[in-house]
């Protein structure tokens, strides 16, 4: 048998699980690198406690012994610049993400549970996100309202959330359909206490995928808007960084130790959130598992959605 | 005909969505916080003369409302003002800025559908394996990367190679066209193939699964049934079925697509809309800014009607259904 | 064996062993052995799991490559197990071909149905010319309109898809025809027009047929002989009138009690009781024994042989009519 036919045999066991799932780089992988960040991030303080920019040697020194990533063009510990950059990266992550999860949460919640013109007025909503091109919409509010971290916070946010309201969404449309739903509310409980305890219960796996894809987004879009000087320029991110090594000739020096770190490290903490995300998806519903909700690629199970 | 209700019902849609975007571009730069002319003022050359002038061109002595009968009455004549900087009309450079965003997306795109599709065909069918582990992982953390700092990795990479910015080479001198093109060319490389690179991861899982979910269908099974061989039975059932929704998710991703440009245009120096984008926010020059940002998110409205079209060509369910079932 | 006819199917001591995703070894077919003639309808019955739909899929040589397959399968006396993956693709459609059981999936939606015979056509002997005239001449012979090849599937019934599905198979004069639950999830009156293209489509092309359904039903209307299937054996095989009227196994009982019948619709149905067992798990004694009303002391340990029964034509596997004593060791 070639390799081919095997390949389209493979297709005729479709009850195997593991074909259908995403292979995943590992869940430990993700949740260890994830938590390395945080620790490195709440120990900066502790480990530099010159705070970022603090000149220790010649600018772009080379990785040694002593810094083992190196000095960046103000002659500062790329190290230190990483952990205390990720003080900032994360925190604007984890903020835009909660802030993201508890709109798009709610307002999932609500119009898929209750229906009605709310749900409709929702709809239109995320319709009209789904086409609208998410940066330049950032960049115009950013550079119309100021750029102090708490405006790159809640500029993320509220372009965030149709997202996560739209999968939230139909997932409490479904659990609603479901008996022991329809069966808690004929024997009397009222509205509230049939969400808290019986919608929100279904529906929690998916927040917490909404809320990984979402500190994940907050921190790539954070990094954009940095890139474009639309950010306060007195902390430092992950996003400065690479601004930085752009603006200040690190591709000239070739000082690759500063180039890399930080793309390196937005794209670690992105794929693990990707994976932790994904993981959680697959608890919501295996069939999922195939289509990635992530918030970036929302509009697509919309698409699919309309097209079956 | 149904078929033309159909259609007619998808550009009335993309009307009513391009109506929305321009209201929301309207409201935008109205509702930001501080009198406009304010805001303006803080430009560059803005003098006392420049302040009466705008506030005179946009109107903003009137109510609201009337600002915004204008404000469409002169969009619908193409006008969309005067740039601060170079004090030409806006819808003239923003013209030569799309002329030049044309071919760097065009060939992103195609680079991007290139590798993601192929990527995704080869993990869908040695799907659980090694080299379908390793397709999404790549797919993936690809997609997770800053798309200015891939750009700022290959010019790392490539600095010396390849030229690092610009879009010709300002020393040549009465270049024949075909200089011109392997000129334009060799510009273009790193620039389009950052975008691509940015682009694939998506189209690689969505690819990958489709693959997935059509390879356990029935017909692909009635074709080997058939006798023919694996390879003919992937190409010719499987494959176009497959390809069905990944054409809507690449219309789909203009939206992050244009995010993409704006950041790859800026590290290549790329005369297009991004880099305009990028440089009105840089000289406060307001008429540009919101210029380039209706002509993304027009774009997006009009790029997401295409893959509708493509789509419905593809797929006779919805081609002859009539309805959009 | 007994039957000493060939048949233009002979399928003798057919085996199927799965590899499973933990590395256990499911035996999911176990020594079937029957033959069909030409022109003959022959019937595999047998509740979900019972590997009805397996041994058709080994037949096709359609198994991955974790199944292993043995015992010997003949169409016209000529041995195709085992012949290698080109020999398989050469014969099927040409010589075996199926109609698989989804009516919904099994054509692709995209190609039109006149296409998608049409590509079936040329995997015949007197491919090329005239694949139109025979493209719709198979439609008609399950009763569909030529003009129908101009379709997609979508813009077709179910019972519509299906005797496409039909006509499709029997374009190229197959010798065997397999088709596995060709009527599930279709009504009454649009299953019986499936069954009679079904029909019409071998009597035409003078190809055996493999019919396999859970549905006594099904089977007794089209079938001439049949084998009952459980746990991967055969339990019961003989004239489909002996099976219905005369049934020598408990289970082949039950099923016909519990299958509704044209003839008498009014009848209250029975239910086996019971579920059936896992596909592929190995067991002391006879299958069915847990669910057997007819259980007796042997029953439990000793796995009872497929022996004839009153007439060469009638076999079982049932320690009722052979007791383990009379058993050759």
């Amino acid at each position: 048998m070639s390799a081919a036919a095997e390949v389209l045999a493979r297709g005729r066991r479709r009850t195997r699980r593991r074909t259908r799932r995403l292979p995943s780089p590992g869940l430990a992988f993700s949740v260890a690198l994830l938590g390395v960040f945080a620790v490195g991030a709440l120990a900066a303080p502790a480990l530099f406690p010159d705070g970022s920019g603090a000149q220790v040697g010649a600018p772009y020194a080379t990785p040694s012994g002593a810094h083992l990533l190196g000095l960046d063009d103000a002659g500062a510990d790329v190290v230190a610049e990483l952990l205390w950059g990720a003080r900032v990266s994360l925190l604007v992550g984890v903020l835009a993400g909660v802030m993201t999860v508890i709109l798009g949460g709610v307002a999932g919640l609500v119009s898929g549970y209750f229906g009605g013109w709310f749900e409709a007025l929702l709809m239109r909503v995320t319709d009209f996100f789904l086409v609208i091109p998410v940066l330049p919409v950032m960049i115009v509010v950013a550079a119309l309202y100021g750029t102090r971290l708490v405006n790159t916070i809640v500029i993320i946010a509220l372009l965030s959330w149709p997202g996560t309201a739209r999968v939230v969404r139909s997932q409490a449309k479904t659990v609603r359909q479901r008996l022991y739903v329809r069966r808690a509310r004929a024997m009397g409980a009222s509205h509230g206490r049939t969400l808290v305890h019986h919608v929100l219960p279904q529906v929690a796996p998916l927040l917490g995928a909404s809320t990984a894809l979402a500190i994940g987004h907050a921190i790539f879009f954070e990094a954009a808007l940095r890139f474009l000087g639309l950010a306060d320029r007195n902390t430092t991110s992950w996003g400065q960084m690479i601004a930085d090594s752009f603006e200040r000739g690190a591709i000239t020096a070739e000082a690759w130790w500063v180039l890399l770190p930080p793309g390196l490290a937005i794209g670690l903490v992105l794929l693990s959130t990707t994976v932790i995300g994904r993981r959680f998806e697959q608890r919501t519903n295996p069939r999922l598992a195939v289509s990635h909700l992530g918030l970036r690629s929302f509009r697509r199970a919309a698409a699919a959605k309309e097209a079956s | 005909m149904a078929p033309l209700r159909v259609i007619g019902r998808r550009l009335a849609g993309a009307g009513v969505l391009i109506w929305l975007a321009v209201t929301f571009d309207f409201f935008l730069f109205r509702l930001a916080p501080g009198n406009p002319v304010d805001q303006m003022s803080r430009i560059p050359q803005g003098s006392r003369q420049l302040q009466d002038q705008l506030t005179r061109e946009f109107g903003l002595d009137q109510p609201m409302v009337v600002q915004y009968v204008r404000y469409l009455e002169q969009l619908s004549q193409g006008n969309l003002g005067v740039s601060f900087v170079n004090r030409q009309p806006v819808t003239d450079n923003l013209i030569d800025a799309i002329v030049n965003t044309l071919p760097l997306v065009g060939l992103g795109l195609l680079i991007a559908i290139v590798l993601g599709i192929g990527l995704g065909i080869l993990a869908g069918a040695y799907r659980g394996r090694p080299i379908d582990h390793g397709a999404v992982t790549l797919a993936t953390f690809m997609y997770s990367l800053p798309p200015q700092w891939i750009g700022m990795v290959l010019l790392f990479l490539f600095a010396g190679t390849l030229p690092t910015g610009g879009m010709v080479d300002q020393f040549l001198i009465d270049p024949t066209p075909t200089q011109y093109l392997a000129d334009l060319g060799r510009h273009l490389l790193l620039p389009a193939l950052t975008l691509g690179l940015v682009m694939f991861g998506q189209y690689t899982l969505i690819m990958r699964s489709s693959m997935v979910e059509t390879l356990s269908d029935d017909y692909v099974l009635t074709a080997r049934a058939k006798g023919f061989r694996p390879r003919y039975v992937l190409r010719r059932h499987a494959l176009r079925n497959a390809l069905l929704p990944t054409v809507t998710l690449i219309g789909l991703s203009i939206g992050a697509m244009v995010g993409g440009a704006i950041l790859i245009e800026v590290v290549f120096s790329w005369p297009g809309v991004g880099r305009t984008i990028y440089d009105s926010i840089v000289a406060r020059d307001y008429p540009m800014m919101q210029g380039a940002f209706l002509v993304f998110t027009v774009s997006v409205v009009l790029f997401n009607l295409l893959a509708d079209a493509a789509y419905s060509l593809l797929d006779p369910r919805v081609r002859r259904a009539g309805a959009a079932r | 064996m007994s039957t000493t006819t060939t048949g233009c199917l002979d399928v003798r001591g057919l085996d199927v062993t799965l590899r499973s995703g933990e590395g256990r070894d499911l035996h999911l077919v176990r020594d079937v052995t029957f033959s069909v003639g030409s022109g003959e309808r022959f019937g595999l019955i047998g509740e979900s799991g019972c590997g009805k739909t397996t041994t058709l899929m080994s037949l096709m040589g359609l198994l991955g490559a974790d199944a292993t397959v043995g015992g010997e399968v003949r169409i016209d006396g000529t041995e195709i197990l085992g012949s290698g993956e080109r020999d398989v693709r050469r014969r099927r459609w040409s010589e075996i071909a199926v109609v698989f059981q989804g009516a919904m999936n099994s054509l692709n939606p995209v190609v039109t149905i006149g296409r998608q015979i049409a590509e079936a056509a040329r995997r015949g002997a007197g491919s090329g010319s005239g694949v139109r005239e025979r493209v719709h001449r198979v439609l008609e012979l399950v009763g569909l309109r030529a003009e129908v090849a101009r379709r997609y599937p979508h813009e077709l019934s179910g019972g519509m898809r299906q005797r496409v599905a039909i006509a499709m198979a029997v374009v190229c004069e197959p010798r065997v025809l397999l088709a596995d639950e060709p009527t599930t999830a279709l009504d009454v009156i649009v299953q019986a027009q499936v069954l009679t293209a079904l029909e019409n489509a071998c009597a035409e092309t003078g190809a055996a047929l493999v019919l396999v359904s859970h549905d006594m039903g099904v089977i007794g209307e089209v079938c001439d002989r049949a084998a009952v299937m459980y746990g991967g054996e055969i339990v019961e095989t003989g004239r489909i009138e002996t099976l219905l009227h005369e049934p020598a196994h408990p289970y082949t009982r039950l099923l016909v009690d519990a299958s509704p019948r044209l003839s008498d619709p009014g009848r209250e149905l029975a239910s086996i009781p019971g579920a059936p067992p896992r596909p592929g798990v190995d067991h002391a004694g006879c299958g069915f024994a847990p669910r057997c009303p007819d259980r007796f002391e042997p029953c439990g340990s000793h796995g009872p042989a497929l022996l004839p029964v009153a007439t060469a034509l009638q076999q079982a596997r049932c320690h009722l009519h052979h007791p383990p004593a009379e058993e050759a060791p």
